[in-house]
């Protein structure tokens, strides 16, 4: 029973989360910590973006979101909230069904599509810097 | 086949063809062994990849313990529990969801090691390399843990560097 308080009191966490990331802009605040990978090699990793594009998929700007960080938006949001879902429904009900990509193309797909964008993402072309978040150094731009 | 033995660990009564002792968990000695016996052929189909055949009696069949996921609920513990067609009779978690999500959000290279750790489970789950699949398993399951403590770690150590550094 606690464990089902502790579930619901995370899942209030999340959206009290998701509401400080919609009113406050991410960018060019320097409360929020630059990922570590970046800050010491200046390699992008999969997830950089990942809450600016939180920022602006909540204000409605697709487009935005989607050149933060594609894989953000069409990966890791879907299976979010398919964790999110199987935590609501744990609370609600005390079952927990496991999330789980099952079989070997969907895991090599996954495999393929997570690594292989954090690598393409940091070639420095044309086509390729779309891929890249951007408007990474708003904070020394607005200083 | 059937007869029962002694867990090697806890000396509970088990059936000689289980995977785990059903009181302690113990991952028994040579359950990949075939046992020769006047019931069984001894290179009978199902004789070198005990997990290559579902057995012949879903409810005889053993679900592990729940040391994959400690005492979240009850899972339905129906005998097909976890299973698609073709897959493994016991259930071992690939955590590949939670792989992806780590180094998604948490923005660690660890979390590769674990979506690559929890690439292979499936497949050694159907080569019937159960041992190894669940040795990958855990590993999945440590590296999207430590990850995932870092990512939650390293955020609030950077802020209270930044609020101890305010000027009141």
């Amino acid at each position: 029973m606690s464990r089902r308080i502790a579930v619901s009191c995370l899942l209030i966490a999340i959206i009290g989360f998701a509401i400080f990331i919609y009113i406050v802009p991410p960018a060019g605040q320097t409360f929020w910590p630059k990922c570590l990978l970046v800050q010491t090699t200046g390699l992008y990793c999969p997830g950089c973006g990942g809450t600016r594009s939180v920022h602006l998929l909540l204000h409605g700007d697709v487009l935005g979101a989607i050149s933060q960080n594609l894989l953000f938006i069409f990966i890791g949001l879907p299976l979010s909230i398919w964790f999110y879902i199987a935590g609501a429904r744990y609370v609600l009900t005390g079952t927990w069904s496991h999330p789980q990509l099952k079989g070997t193309k969907a895991t090599a797909a996954a495999v393929i599509l997570v690594v292989g964008f954090g690598l393409i993402r940091n070639i420095p072309f044309e086509p390729f810097t779309f891929l890249a978040p951007k408007d990474l150094n708003a904070n020394a731009k607005r200083k | 086949m059937n007869q029962p033995g002694n867990c090697p660990k806890c000396g509970a009564t088990v059936r000689s063809d289980s995977v785990f002792c059903t009181v302690c968990g113990h991952t028994l000695q040579g359950f990949s062994r075939p046992q020769p016996g006047p019931s069984q052929p001894p290179n009978g189909p199902s004789g070198q990849t005990p997990f290559g055949q579902p057995p012949p009696d879903p409810t005889q069949m053993y679900v592990p313990p729940s040391h994959h996921a400690p005492n979240w609920s009850q899972p339905p513990r129906s005998p097909g529990f976890g299973q698609a067609p073709g897959f493994a009779p016991v259930a071992v978690k690939n955590y590949l969801v939670e792989s992806i999500l780590v180094t998604v959000f948490c923005c660690m290279p660890l979390g590769v090691a674990a979506i690559i750790f929890a690439a292979q489970v499936d497949s050694q789950l159907r080569s019937g390399n159960y041992a190894q699949a669940l040795d990958s398993s855990n590993k999945a399951k440590t590296f999207a843990t430590i990850s995932f403590v870092l990512g939650i770690l390293a955020p609030c150590c950077y802020l209270g560097l930044v609020a101890s550094s305010l000027p009141f």
